[in-house]
C-alpha cells in the first residue's frame, strides 16, 4: 500500500463555502495571477488537474523571453509582451528565478531571406524593441560563432528564462501566500449559481465569485460551458531536442530563422537554457490529441537538419533528450499563422474570465497579463485590498549549490552536511536540495515534481546515476515504499511494488 | 579550506576494478596512494554483479562481482591505499588539484600523478532518440540491475529488452528468476553485442527470443510503458516498412551502449578520441595532459573486469613511476601514432613513444568474423601478428609489439 499522502486525499471545501476567486490551471499565466492575488485580502482557489503546476506548455517550450519584433503594433500580444517582458525580469529578480538577457540572432541564410528581417525590424521598432540592428556575416560571428548567414538581425534586448523554474516560484510563492492549490482535480463546466458560479470537478464542486480559466489548450471548451460563443482552440505540438551542457559552452544567444510565413511557429531555433543546455526546436504540428506529448523520430531528424543549415558543425552526437509542448492555437490548421491572445468575460456573466489561446509569447506576457486581469479587470470591479507588507512571505527560488563559489559552498557545507553529499553527478545536485525539493509547500512528491525543483534526473544520464542514490534515501530514511514512487502522477507508477516482502522486517 | 590541503605521490579517481588495481600497483611500488570513490561500498559497478563470471583470467576462478570486488579492495588496503568512499571528486585541475565533496566536508588534496578510473555511464533513451511518448517504466538496464539487486523494487513485470549488450542480458536472466516475464530482446546489429558465453546462459537457456537486425520504434503510453512498436531494419540501417508489430510489455529496459564519464576529464584539458570516448593514451596510458593517467571503462569499454583491472595495474604502476620523475611517455608531438587499420575499430594506446621498449595494444574488430589474422605494420615491415579463430567486436584482442622494430607510424589491420 502507499503510504505517502496524496493531493486527493484531502477533500475539496465544498459546502457553502464559496472562494473570492477560483482560478481553473495553474499553467505560468494561472499562476502569475495566483501570486499577484496573493498580495490581497482575498480567498483563492486553484484548480490544477495535473499533480504539480506547470506541466503542460509552460514546462514544455523555448524559454525564451520575446522582445516584441513577431507582434502586430495593436496586437494584445504586443502590449502584453513588451509590458510582460519588463515586469518578468523584476519578478525572476524578486523570485530568484534564473535568467539571461543573453540576445538573440535572427538569420538569413541567403539574400532571400533578407526582406523578412527588415520587416521584423519595423515591426519592433514600432512596438518600441531597442537596439534593433541588422549585421553582416562578420559581427555575426563576433556574437556567435559557428553561424552561418549572409546577415542577421541582432535582437539584444531577447534573452532566456528557466520556465518551470518561473512557475513553480510563482505558484509556491502564492501558496505560502495563502492561495489553496487543488492538485489532480478537473474542471468540468462553470455554471452560475447564487452569489457567484460554481466549477464542477471531478472531485466535488469548488464555488467562487470569480472565476478565472486559464485552462490553456483546455480553455476554450470548458469556456464554452457557460460562453457559447466561445472561440475553439486547436493543438499544435512543437517538438524539441536537448543538447549536453558540452554544447551550451559555444552558445552565446538564441539563434532563429527567419520566421516561415503562414507558419504555426517561429522556425526551428537554436537556443541555450539558463542550466546551461541547448534547445533544438520547434516543429509545428497540428494534432488531434491535445494531451500528446509522443515525439516523432522523423521530426527528430528534421529538427537537426534545419538546425545545421544555420550551424552547420552543430555536434549532433550530444543529443540527451527530446520534449514535446502543446500550443494553443486559435488558428485552425486551414488558416495557419497566429491568432491574437483573447481576454473575455462572459457576456452573461462578467465575473467570468476566460484566457484563450495564450500561445506565444505567454511565457515573457505572463506577468503583464496577470496584472491586467487583477488589476484592470477584477479591482476595477471591486477594489481589493492589499495586505501589508508584513504579512507578505517571500519565497525565493533557491540557487544551485553547483553554481556557487567554492567558499560558499564550504560555507553551506558547515551548515548543513547533506550540501556536502552530492547525489546527482551530472548536475551537481545535493541531498540538501533533494530534501528541500521534496519539503514544497505544494506538497508535490512526483519523479517529476522533484527533478524541475532541483534538477535530479534532469541532466545528461537521465537519472541512471541519481535514481538510485533516490530511491535509497526516500525508501530507508523516509519510510517510502515502492509504490509511492511516481514519474508524473498516480497513474504513472515508476515500480511495480517490492520484489522481496520479507526482506523488511 | 575545511582542513590543510593534503599532498599524495598518486591519486586515483575511481574504485571500481580498475581504479583499486590501479592503486595497489601505485602503492606496491612505494607510492603514497589515495582512492577516491563516491559510493559507500569500494568496487564500482561490480557491487550491482552478483551473478558469477568474475575472475576466470585474474584468478583462475569464477568469483561473483562483489567477491571480485573483495580481491581489489583487499589489494589496495594491503598495500597501504588510502581509501577514501561516500566521497565525489567534482572538479580536477591539470596541475593536480582535486576538489571533493562528501557529507559535511569540503576538501581538497594534490598529487604529482592522477590516475583516471571513474568508469562508464549508459546510454540513455534520449540518446537513441526513441521515438514516442516518455512514460515511467523505460530504464537502463545497469539502473534495473541497481534497483533489482540492491533496492528491492521490482521494476515492472512484462519486460521487454533493447540492445544485446551483456547487461541487458544479465538482467534477462535475473528478471526471468525473480517472475518477470522477459518477452524479448530487440537488437538493431545483424549480431549480438554481448558475448556469446551471455548469449548462451541468459537467453538461450531460458528460451527468451532475440530478434536481430530488429530495434523499437515506438513508445506507446502516456503515463507507464503500455506497448512497443519494434520494426526489422535492413543492412542500411533504415526500418523497413510493414515489418513492424508490436509487444505489449510495462517496462522497457535499454543495453545500447556504455559511455566513458570523462566530463572531469575534459574540463582537466584531456583531449578524447570520438570513436571511444575515452583518453588519446601513450604507452603508459599517459593522457595529453603530463600527469594525468586513465585506465578501464573510463578509457574505453571493456568487456571483462579482469581486463580493466588488469589495465588499471599497469596504469597504477606508470603513474607510481611517474610521480618518482621516470616517465614511460614522451609528449604528444613527440610520440609515434599507432592507428586503427581495415577492419579494426580503434587500438588502446594511440601513441608509443622510444622511451619504453615495448606496448601492448588493446584493440576491438569492427564486425564479427572467422579465422582471422591480426597484422601490426610499421613503415612497410609487419612487426607483430596473431590469429584468432574468431573475432567478435565484443571480445577485446590485445597484441604486443616491441618499439625499437618502429620505423614510423603503427597501424593494426585484420584480414
Ligand atoms: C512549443 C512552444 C514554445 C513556446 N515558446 C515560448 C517562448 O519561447 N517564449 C514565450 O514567451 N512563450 C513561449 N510559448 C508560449 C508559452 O509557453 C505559453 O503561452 C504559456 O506557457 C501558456 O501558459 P498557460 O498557463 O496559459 O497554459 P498551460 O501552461 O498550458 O497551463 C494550463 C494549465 O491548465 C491545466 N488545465 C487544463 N484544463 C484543466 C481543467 N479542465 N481543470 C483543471 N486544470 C486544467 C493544465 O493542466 C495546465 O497546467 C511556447 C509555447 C509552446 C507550446
Amino acid at each position: 500500500m502507499p503510504r505517502l499522502e496524496r493531493p486527493t486525499d484531502q477533500p475539496i471545501p465544498g459546502g457553502g463555502s464559496m472562494f473570492d476567486i477560483v482560478l481553473i490551471g495553474a499553467g505560468v499565466v494561472g499562476s502569475a495571477i495566483a501570486r499577484v492575488l496573493s498580495q490581497y485580502r482575498c480567498t483563492v482557489a486553484v484548480i490544477e488537474k495535473e499533480s504539480d503546476v506547470g506541466m503542460a506548455a509552460s514546462s514544455r517550450n523555448s524559454g525564451v523571453i520575446h522582445a516584441g519584433i513577431n507582434y502586430a503594433p495593436d496586437s494584445l500580444r504586443a502590449r502584453f509582451c513588451m509590458q510582460g517582458r519588463k515586469l518578468l525580469l523584476t519578478w525572476c529578480d524578486e523570485l530568484n528565478v534564473p535568467y539571461k538577457v543573453c540576445g538573440k540572432l535572427i538569420v538569413a541564410p541567403s539574400e532571400e531571406e533578407v526582406p523578412g528581417l527588415r520587416r521584423l525590424r519595423s515591426t519592433g521598432e514600432a512596438n518600441g524593441v531597442p537596439g534593433l540592428a541588422i549585421i553582416g556575416p562578420n559581427e555575426i560571428t563576433e556574437l556567435q560563432p559557428g553561424i552561418k548567414a549572409v546577415a542577421a538581425l541582432h535582437v539584444p534586448s531577447s534573452g532566456i528564462v528557466s520556465p518551470y523554474a518561473m512557475t513553480l516560484a510563482m505558484a509556491e510563492e502564492a501558496a505560502v501566500n495563502g492561495v489553496t492549490f487543488l492538485l489532480e482535480c478537473e474542471a468540468t463546466q462553470i455554471r452560475p449559481v447564487d452569489g457567484g458560479y460554481a466549477v464542477d470537478t471531478d472531485r466535488g464542486t469548488v464555488s467562487g465569485r470569480w472565476v478565472i480559466n486559464s485552462a490553456g489548450i483546455h480553455a476554450g471548451h470548458l469556456a464554452q460551458t457557460i460562453d457559447p460563443e466561445a472561440p475553439d482552440l486547436y493543438p499544435c505540438v512543437g517538438e524539441y531536442l536537448i543538447l549536453d551542457k558540452q554544447v551550451g559552452e559555444s552558445l552565446a544567444m538564441s539563434v532563429y530563422p527567419a520566421p516561415p510565413v503562414g507558419g504555426a511557429g517561429l522556425g526551428v531555433h537554436i537556443t541555450p537554457t539558463t542550466e546551461g543546455n541547448v534547445l533544438l526546436g520547434p516543429s509545428d504540428e497540428y494534432v488531434s490529441d491535445p494531451e500528446t506529448t509522443s515525439c516523432a523520430g522523423k521530426t527528430a531528424d528534421q529538427l537537426l537538419e534545419e538546425a545545421m543549415i544555420m550551424w552547420p558543425a552543430l555536434p549532433r552526437h550530444l543529443v540527451i533528450g527530446a520534449y514535446a509542448g502543446i500550443r494553443a492555437k486559435r488558428t485552425s490548421p486551414s488558416v495557419g499563422g497566429f491568432g491574437d491572445f483573447l481576454i473575455r468575460q462572459t457576456p452573461s456573466a462578467d465575473r467570468v474570465v476566460h484566457l484563450i489561446g495564450i500561445e506565444s509569447p505567454g511565457l515573457t506576457a505572463a506577468p503583464a497579463i496577470a496584472d491586467y486581469v487583477v488589476h484592470e479587470i477584477l479591482h476595477a470591479n471591486e477594489p481589493l485590498v492589499q495586505k501589508p507588507l508584513s504579512e507578505v512571505v517571500h519565497r525565493p527560488w533557491s540557487t544551485r549549490f553547483d553554481d556557487l563559489p567554492e567558499e560558499e559552498k564550504e560555507r553551506l557545507v558547515a551548515k548543513d552536511p547533506n550540501y556536502g553529499d552530492i547525489i546527482c553527478r551530472c548536475e551537481g545536485v545535493t541531498k540538501h536540495e533533494l530534501l528541500h525539493a521534496l519539503n514544497n509547500p505544494l506538497g508535490v512528491k512526483t519523479l517529476t515534481g522533484i527533478k524541475y525543483r532541483c534538477r535530479a534526473t534532469m541532466g545528461r544520464c537521465s537519472g541512471g546515476y541519481c535514481l538510485p542514490r533516490m530511491v535509497e534515501i526516500l525508501q530507508e530514511e523516509h519510510g517510502w515504499e515502492p509504490d509511492d514512487f511516481v514519474l508524473r502522477g498516480p497513474s504513472s507508477p515508476a515500480f511495480a511494488g517490492r520484489l522481496i516482502e520479507e526482506r523488511h522486517d | 579550506m575545511t582542513e590543510q590541503i593534503r599532498e599524495f605521490d598518486v591519486a586515483v579517481i575511481g574504485g571500481g576494478p580498475a581504479g583499486l588495481a590501479a592503486a595497489a600497483a601505485a602503492a606496491s611500488q612505494g607510492a603514497q596512494v589515495a582512492l577516491i570513490d563516491r559510493n559507500s561500498q569500494l568496487g564500482g559497478i561490480l557491487n550491482q554483479c552478483i551473478h558469477d563470471g568474475f575472475g576466470l583470467h585474474a584468478f583462475g576462478e569464477v568469483l561473483t562481482g562483489p567477491e571480485f570486488a573483495d580481491r581489489y579492495v583487499r589489494r589496495a588496503t594491503d598495500a597501504g591505499v588510502f581509501l577514501q568512499s561516500n566521497t565525489l571528486v567534482t572538479s580536477l585541475a591539470p596541475s593536480g588539484e582535486i576538489i571533493c565533496s562528501r557529507y559535511g566536508q569540503r576538501k581538497q588534496l594534490r598529487a604529482k600523478a592522477i590516475v583516471l578510473a571513474m568508469g562508464c555511464r549508459e546510454r540513455t533513451r534520449g540518446m537513441i532518440r526513441i521515438p514516442g511518448y516518455r512514460p515511467a517504466g523505460v530504464y537502463t538496464a545497469g539502473t534495473a540491475q541497481w534497483l533489482t539487486n540492491l533496492a528491492n523494487v521490482r521494476i515492472g513485470r512484462r519486460v521487454v529488452i533493447l540492445g544485446s549488450g551483456d547487461i541487458g542480458l544479465i538482467m534477462a536472466r535475473r528478471l526471468t528468476w525473480e517472475g518477470a516475464e522477459v518477452i524479448a530482446v530487440i537488437e538493431k546489429l545483424p549480431y549480438p553485442s554481448g558475448l556469446p558465453r551471455n548469449i548462451n546462459q541468459c537467453l538461450l537457456d531460458y528460451e527468451i527470443p532475440l530478434h536481430l537486425s530488429h530495434s523499437v520504434t515506438c513508445i506507446h503510453g502516456k503515463d507507464r510503458v503500455e506497448r512497443v512498436t519494434v520494426s526489422r531494419f535492413d543492412e542500411t540501417g533504415t526500418p523497413v516498412a510493414g515489418s513492424e508489430f508490436d509487444l505489449v510489455c510495462d517496462t522497457l529496459l535499454l543495453s545500447v551502449g556504455l559511455i566513458p564519464e570523462n566530463e572531469l576529464s575534459r574540463r582537466a584539458g584531456v583531449v578524447l578520441d570520438r570513436t571511444t570516448s575515452g583518453a588519446t593514451v601513450g604507452a603508459s596510458y599517459m593522457t595529453n595532459v603530463p600527469g594525468i593517467f586513465s585506465c578501464g571503462n573510463v578509457l574505453h569499454i571493456h568487456d571483462l573486469a579482469d581486463w580493466a583491472a588488469e589495465e588499471g595495474e599497469r596504469a597504477g604502476a606508470s603513474a607510481a613511476k611517474y610521480a618518482e620523475g621516470i616517465h614511460g611517455d614522451a609528449v604528444v608531438e613527440e610520440s609515434i601514432p599507432i592507428r586503427a587499420g581495415d577492419g579494426i575499430r580503434y587500438v588502446i594506446p594511440q601513441r608509443v613513444s622510444r622511451s619504453t621498449d615495448q606496448v601492448l595494444m588493446s584493440f576491438r574488430v569492427t564486425e564479427p568474423r572467422g579465422k582471422t589474422t591480426i597484422r601490426a605494420i610499421s613503415g612497410k615491415a609487419m612487426i607483430g601478428s596473431t590469429q584468432l579463430n574468431k573475432a567478435h567486436p565484443a571480445t577485446m584482442v590485445q597484441l604486443r609489439i616491441q618499439i625499437e622494430d618502429l620505423a614510423g607510424p603503427v597501424e593494426v589491420t585484420c584480414s
